[in-house]
């Protein structure tokens, strides 16, 4: 995948976010395209939100819990 | 003692004060937890841990069992939530000396250790651990790799501060008199970090390029690695870093400003007055030497021969200090002392050295050509020797030479120094000394030198004379042989010399060099300054101060002649003196606790070696001159490492002091966090009860050493394995083998290692699930690779372990084998491992395997048996800790309770609920003194900035180098000032600093901010911290956003500064357009029942109310039956163990005691043949509806409900149950057991069939260990009567394994089937014995037995009503129909609707004890509800908008919380009765009803959809804003 595309990443604050934070912590590298957004769970997690992204610009959308 | 006695909670004696503390010992996850409930419930607790951070053992797992939750993401927000808790105090590296009182009012005395890092200053910004040099196994990562000095125990920790590891002084820095940080410098050296290498010297030593050639190194002598081969190169390697740095241009010394007016004169430039004046120009004060000679360097400069030690790096070093501001006044001679003064100086150092040489006193010792050592070699130094080979031919007149035969008369390392120069000015040289040729007092490889140079030696002979010639010149010197000599007690020597043995050794120079003292003639009789009997300067030695006030005096005028390094120390310490006199401070220094010197024993080193960690490898040889060469010039002889050599020397360093003060943290430290001097420190402190929960080590598997542990590289540890499955393990969670890191593909697991074997008589009941977890894990990465568990029984007993193991069965293929290995070689090519067994059909295999791992069991270390010892509570032979048998969670010292593995191994549910039941049992003591010591952080009222036109402030956080090295954090601050709304944006080198934090409150009320963006680390941690700093300046919360740049952004895109960047400046873009739209939410009070409901009263019901009763809240208790009591009425005898203080109390004495304590508590009403109609409410204001025995109804009102409903033996006809009088069910037989023993007495067989029914399909738990008694019992009666037990695995986990290990003893027989071979039970109906069919695994043979009686195991199952009072009270059932708890782990006995808890067999079968402390750990969670003065509700919070719902239940159903209710008073779309509400206080705020509303009618507070919509709108913004801007 190129490290272009813009990617949205909807995770979890409980388990996603806080292993995203981890991978920090680890010093793991990934492409600075992905962004992430915090939500307080996947439950929360909407299609419109998505839809809302990938109108928006998004190349594509992940959602992690 | 008898548990019924000590159950009285409240002491009667009320004088006695209640301190409304606890101390929690052990910060792992069960003490985190009682630390919780309690502080919940208004007491004050200090959480003391020894270790650096909390999380126990649990957060060094990779997941959980059964269900695979990742360990790390289910402890971590306990993590912070214990650490932000206003009323816990965590106090780490804290150890536990001694508690006095008793309960109600103890007092503990603790000890802190130092952490060497100011937590509270410390923002974790890793800076420090990132120069840090010093690397060290990292024991949390169970050695598996390595870490630095100063770390953190893990990423998550907490307290998030750094801690540096001391274990001592290393031994070189001990043996160096002025103390040099050899093993810091080392370190550095080895990191290939010159500059900073040769600053670590530079602090103790100013002389690092002369000690590095001509120290004597006794750091060397002490160095540890001489244990394992030879020693460091310590002085090659100092030597090397200065040539290294000296070869670079000569940075400019900064001048020191004098900031006192005070000054000080220093006589004589050599190395002990440089060093001073140096200490004292840093110190601020104007320093002057006195120097006789035309330059400085004392001895280094004129006593020290070229060849060893050139010129300009004594200048160079000189230089250094002169740089700093001190005068230097050459060819000064001070003639007497008070003209120093009488110039006005206010302290004088004396530090002349020793330069007056000695002439013995023999006949001819004034001839012409003889000289003294000292004069001559200042003479060589000053260049008034010629060179005979080169410089003959000159005809300088003021150049002399050297005689042609020298003789040397000495054996020191001066004479040495004399003998060498002389052969290099072209002399023949001879040495003669009183030694013999192995007792010289010089280096033995000076002696060598001098030799392979070519300097002969004359050793063991006195001089008699010195023998002239007619013209008065030296012509030979007369010596005798050495018999003997020694000195007498006053030094005096004596010799015996050999009769006749005199003879001459021909020369025409000599060269005394027998000696050499101070020249003080500058100080005349009357100058108030004492000479000793040696000429040397008397002086007080703590001190340096001469018996003249303001005069002090160091270095080898005070100790004779001594080596540069102790100069150097004695310049430091008459400095230090000095200084203390100048500022009118007492001179003898306060006492400075000091740590151990670390000496390695040769058992450390082996285990070092055999772990891998060290190995053997000889030092690194340093190039020298050839003989020949060396012998003509003064050209250095020894030559110097080049970078590749010293770094391999460096690297043979063992790090012995692991912290070597290097300082390299302290220079990196922004926020001035760290402290190489902190103490250990004492403090009482006071509390009402202490509950221990320190936790077990795993066992040593080195101990068993036929498994291979420590000497084969691929056999480790279940935990080591843990680590290696962790995503944030040393192999970040790629499964590599220790030997070559390659992925094995034969793994094989070992069973009860230190568990059921000939030194540990218990199981340690967590072994068999986490093999089986990780087999899991590991085929969850690699399906195709092959796991054998090599297991005596699978011990799968609790709620879903044994689903749990088929799914590891059927579903990943794990192949266990019921068997003990026989033995474990190792195949020493390939690192793999042989295993020898012998399976359950007595085949011998022997298989190989890629990596073995060692299922550890649980042992208790010595530290804590120690701490069990020193607070006086018993313990058994393994260290566990005895507890009450009734009363299960309490010591035997009143007030002391313990909890978790520390009373019997167990697994994190149970210690959970220890550590909850044991917090309700300290409420119930300590009820009175709630609320006591809390504190509530207090803000002003908060502003309302509804209406206001958002003003953001943007603070940007360089965190040290973290984010500011990765990213133009300037660049990214400046760009964030033009955002939309943004009225202020700054960069702070630490955001989180307490500094910063104020800051931040202040910026708010200066510039009006009603928005604060923080783009700094993450809001997991910090969020909380920031948010302090609104309400502190009067703004709501959540009118702050985060935006993660370090975590998320600096971190992880480390190599691409101009992208990270970018990226920064996006996510900052992306806060503050969701900041914009942020509302204020608030929180309001509601108010709530302080009672409880408790549904059920078997043993577990009374025993939550009367916990709830004893602190105080009332309860009200419904039982369907017409009595008290539920099942345990039907157990009639105790398991037999010795597991506690009390045996002596019965069940049924049991509950008839309980029985009577709750009819007679007043807080506590009963309702009898009572049964519950209908339930409704929410968390804090339940109500329910009640049918009394007389068919009364009534409603109460309640805050909690108790759910114990007990659970009931099963009843089905399997195996002909039913059908023959003889088939019992274990209940049936216990029964007898207790009232017909003269029928248990004529029987001659019996037969037990364990796993009956149900329990093939989940294993109830307490049946193996319930048959085991009766088995027992049965002997007990009839020793004869043959009892034999069908089984599949015996499950009694912890202790219980001594029930299993007495019935074999006994002879209790034990046959084994499985499901494909169940016994087959016959009966007839004439015949009053019943057959039993069945097939011997071990032999392969079918056989049949007839048996008096069969006792079936019919295990628990849940009680009839189970499912209609869930659907009433909310409370799901899990597949068994147990009830379902919200969190396998950590909720234990909560239930996932918010205010109902479940207790005893309800949730799932156990034992009496188990249910007791269940009931009571309930009646914590509930305690935590009931004690609140009102509940709190609002905030993110979900919110319905009734004119958009249109009731269609949808989030009715979806929510996990059972929180969404239809309201028939509100109305809904098109003003229709019936819409959805959904009760703040109890909502969660996760959002998964506002995703499935169809109506989208819900909104979730602060995560309303235009905040997020605004937030990804904005990441997809940036060109318009740069097209507007």
């Amino acid at each position: 995948m190129e490290d272009t595309y813009q990617i949205l990443a909807f995770c979890c604050e409980h388990c996603a976010y806080a292993a995203a934070d981890l991978a920090g912590g680890l010093r793991i590298q990934y492409p600075p395209s992905i962004k992430i957004i915090q939500i307080p769970c996947t439950g929360k997690m909407d299609i419109i939100l998505a839809l809302h992204a990938l109108e928006e610009g998004a190349d594509a959308v992940m959602v992690a819990g | 003692m008898n548990s019924l006695d000590l159950k009285p909670q409240m002491k009667p004696n009320n004088t006695v004060p209640i301190v409304g503390a606890v101390m929690v010992v052990g910060g792992g996850i069960a003490g985190m937890q009682a630390a919780l409930d309690l502080a919940d419930q208004g007491f004050k607790v200090y959480l003391v841990e020894t270790k650096s951070a909390i999380g126990g053992k649990m957060a060094q797992l990779d997941k959980t069992f059964p269900t695979n939750d990742c360990a790390m993401c289910t402890i971590s927000p306990k993590l912070v939530e214990v650490g932000r808790h206003p009323n816990i105090e965590v106090m780490t590296q804290t150890e536990i000396l001694d508690i006095r009182g008793e309960v109600g009012d103890f007092t503990v005395s603790v000890q802190h250790a130092p952490r060497y890092v100011i937590a509270d200053k410390c923002v974790a910004c890793g800076d420090c651990s990132n120069v840090c040099p010093v690397i060290v196994p990292d024991l949390f990562n169970q050695g598996l790799n390595k870490k630095r000095a100063i770390s953190k125990l893990y990423p998550q920790a907490v307290p998030n501060a750094f801690y540096i590891e001391k274990r001592g002084i290393s031994p070189c820095r001990d043996a160096c008199p002025a103390g040099q940080r050899a093993q810091g410098y080392i370190a550095l050296i080895r990191e290939g970090r010159w500059e900073d290498a040769l600053r670590v010297i530079k602090m103790d030593n100013p002389f690092p390029g002369i000690c590095g050639r001509i120290c004597n190194h006794r750091c060397e002598d002490a160095c540890n690695r001489g244990l394992v081969d030879e020693p460091i190169n310590i002085k090659a390697l100092k030597r090397f870093v200065t040539d290294k740095v000296y070869a670079q241009p000569r940075k400019p010394v900064e001048p020191v400003t004098p900031i006192y007016s005070e000054r000080v004169a220093i006589i004589g430039a050599g190395p002990c007055g440089l060093t001073a004046a140096q200490d004292l120009a840093k110190a601020g004060y104007r320093v002057t030497i006195f120097e006789a000679m035309p330059v400085a360097g004392g001895m280094l400069r004129l006593g020290v021969p070229e060849y060893r030690l050139p010129s300009a790096i004594v200048d160079r070093e000189v230089q250094d200090i002169l740089d700093l501001g001190v005068e230097l006044r050459l060819n000064t001679q001070v003639n007497n002392l008070d003209d120093v003064f009488a110039e006005g100086f206010d302290a004088v150092l004396i530090a002349v050295g020793a330069h007056e040489g000695i002439r013995l006193k023999i006949p001819g010792a004034n001839l012409e050509g003889v000289l003294v050592n000292t004069h001559f070699l200042r003479d060589v130094r000053l260049g008034r020797y010629g060179q005979r080979t080169r410089d003959t031919q000159l005809s300088a007149q003021d150049l002399q030479f050297l005689g042609k035969n020298v003789l040397v008369l000495g054996g020191g390392n001066v004479a040495v120094d004399c003998a060498r120069t002389a052969l290099r000015l072209g002399s023949q040289v001879a040495m003669a000394c009183l030694e013999s040729r192995d007792n010289m007092p010089a280096h033995p490889w000076e002696v060598n030198a001098a030799e392979e140079e070519g300097v002969q030696l004359f050793p063991g002979l006195t001089f008699e004379q010195i023998i002239g010639d007619e013209a008065g010149h030296v012509k030979g010197v007369e010596c005798m042989r050495v018999a003997s000599f020694s000195f007498d007690e006053i030094g005096r020597l004596h010799v015996e010399k050999v009769p006749d043995s005199n003879f001459v050794i021909p020369c025409d120079t000599v060269i005394f060099s027998v000696g050499q003292r101070a020249g003080l003639a500058f100080i005349p009789q009357d100058a108030g300054v004492g000479i000793t009997q040696k000429q040397t300067i008397a002086i007080n030695p703590n001190t340096m101060a001469a018996t003249r006030k303001g005069v002090f005096a160091a270095g080898d005028s005070v100790s004779g002649t001594a080596f540069v390094i102790e100069a150097v120390a004695s310049g430091h310490k008459a400095a230090e003196s000095i200084l203390r006199y100048l500022q009118g401070e007492a001179l003898e220094r306060p006492p400075k606790p000091e740590l151990p010197v670390v000496h390695l024993s040769q058992q450390e080193i082996e285990d070092r070696i055999a772990r891998g960690e060290i190995h053997r490898q000889k030092r690194v040889p340093i190039p020298e001159l050839p003989p020949e060469v060396r012998r003509n010039s003064f050209a250095e002889v020894e030559r110097g490492y080049d970078d590749e050599s010293a770094m391999a020397e460096a690297a043979r360093c063992l790090a012995c002091g692991v912290c070597s003060e290097c300082m390299s943290c302290v220079f990196a430290c922004g926020a001035n966090a760290i402290d190489h001097d902190m103490a250990p420190s004492h403090e009482e402190v006071h509390v009402g009860a202490i509950i221990l929960a320190p936790g077990y080590e795993i066992y040593r598997a080195e101990f068993s050493e036929e498994f291979g542990y420590g000497r084969f590289p691929n056999v480790i540890t279940s935990l080591q394995y843990e680590r290696i499955l962790s995503a944030s393990g040393p192999t970040f969670g790629e499964i590599q083998r220790p030997s070559d890191g390659i992925l094995p593909e034969r793994i094989a697991f070992l069973q009860c290692i230190g568990s059921r074997d000939q030194t540990h008589d218990y199981c340690s009941a967590v072994c068999c699930m986490y093999a089986t977890k990780e087999a899991i894990m590991t085929k969850e990465h690699h399906p195709e690779l092959d796991i054998r568990v090599f297991m005596m029984d699978m011990r799968a007993f609790s709620k879903g372990y044994l689903a749990y193991f088929e799914r590891a069965k059927k579903k990943y293929g794990v192949d266990y084998i019921h068997c003990r290995i026989s033995s474990l070689n190792e195949d020493p090519n390939t690192h793999n491992l042989r295993i020898t067994y012998f399976d359950e059909t007595n085949q011998i295999h022997t298989e190989e395997f890629n990596l073995v791992v060692l299922s550890v069991g649980m042992e208790i270390s010595n530290e804590v048996r120690n701490l069990g010892r020193r607070l006086g509570v018993e313990l058994d032979d393994y260290g566990f800790c005895h507890t009450v048998q009734f009363n299960p969670v309490e010591t035997s010292r009143s007030g002391i309770y313990a909890i978790g593995p520390f009373r019997e191994p167990k697994d994190i549910p149970e210690s959970v609920v220890e550590a909850s039941g044991a917090a309700a049992s300290v409420a119930a003591r300590l009820a009175p003194a709630r609320f006591q010591l809390t504190v509530t952080p207090q803000f002003p009222p908060e502003k309302d900035v509804s209406g206001e036109e958002p003003r953001i402030g943007v603070f940007v956080c360089h965190c040290g180098s973290n984010i500011g090295g990765y990213l133009d954090v300037p660049a990214v601050t400046e760009y964030a000032r033009h955002l939309p709304h943004v009225v202020h944006a700054e960069d702070n080198l630490y955001t989180c600093s307490q500094d910063s934090i104020r800051h931040i409150t202040q910026q708010i009320k200066d510039l009006g901010l009603n928005r604060v963006v923080v783009a700094s680390c993450t809001p997991l941690t910090h969020q909380p911290l920031f948010q302090d700093s609104l309400r502190s300046a009067g703004l709501n919360p959540f009118l702050f956003e985060m935006a993660n740049i370090r975590n998320q952004c600096s971190w992880v895109h480390s190599h691409d500064w101009d992208s990270a960047t970018q990226k920064a400046r996006d996510l900052i873009r992306m806060a503050v357009g969701k900041a914009a739209l942020l509302e204020a939410q608030k929180t309001f009070a509601v108010d709530l029942q302080h009672s409880a409901l408790v549904v059920g009263g078997g043993l577990a019901g009374m025993s939550a109310s009367l916990n709830l009763a004893d602190q105080g809240f009332n309860v009200y208790l419904v039982e369907k039956s017409n009595h008290l009591g539920g099942n345990l009425r039907n157990v009639f005898t105790s398991l037999p163990l010795e597991v506690g203080l009390n045996s002596l109390v019965s069940p049924q004495e049991l509950v008839d005691y309980y029985e009577r304590r709750v009819l007679e508590n007043p807080r506590i009403q009963i309702f009898l043949n009572s049964t519950i109609l209908d339930h409704h409410g929410f968390m804090g204001n339940f109500t329910t509806k009640i049918e009394k025995e007389d068919g009364e109804r009534l409603e109460i009102q309640h805050g909690i409900t108790i759910l114990a409903i007990g659970g009931e033996e099963y009843r089905g006809n399997d195996y002909q149950y039913g059908k023959h009088v003889g088939i019992l069910t274990q209940m049936e037989l216990e029964d007898r057991i207790a009232h017909q023993p003269e029928l248990i007495k004529q029987i001659r067989s019996i037969a037990m069939i364990l796993c009956v029914g149900p329990a093939e399909n989940y294993c109830s738990r307490i049946c193996c260990t319930v048959a085991l008694k009766n088995a027992l019992a049965i002997k007990d009666i009839n020793p004869n009567a043959k009892v034999i037990i069908f089984y599949k695995d015996i499950r009694t986990y912890g202790f219980k394994e001594r029930i299993y290990k007495t019935a074999r003893e006994k002879g209790v027989i034990f046959f084994r089937y499985d499901d494909t071979c169940k016994p087959n039970v016959i009966t007839d109906t004439r015949n009053t014995s019943i057959s039993i069919q069945a097939h011997d695994l071990n032999l392969g043979i079918d056989f049949t037995m007839d048996f008096d009686l069969l006792a079936l195991a019919m295990p628990v199952v849940p009680a009839k009503d189970a499912k209609a009072l869930s659907t009433l009270f909310k409370a799901p059932l899990d597949m068994d129909g147990f009830f379902l708890e919200a969190h396998v782990k950590l909720r234990p006995v909560d239930v996932a609707t918010e205010g109902i808890f479940i207790a005893g067999m309800a949730h799932y079968p156990k034992l009496a004890e188990e249910s007791i402390i269940q009931a009571q750990a309930a009646a914590a969670r509930a305690a935590r509800v009931l004690s609140r003065e009102h509940l709190t509700a609002g905030g993110r919070v979900a919110v319905v908008d009734p004119e958009k719902c249109t009731g269609c239940l949808t989030c009715v159903r979806i929510c996990p919380f059972n929180v969404p209710q239809i309201k028939s008073n509100l109305l809904g779309v098109g003003k229709i009765q019936g819409a959805a509400f959904i009760e703040p206080s109890v909502c969660q705020g996760c959002g998964t009803c506002v995703a499935e509303c169809p109506a989208r009618a819900i909104q979730l507070m602060h995560y309303t959809d235009a905040q997020i919509m605004a937030k990804i709108s904005a990441l997809f913004e940036e060109s318009e804003l740069i097209l507007n801007s």
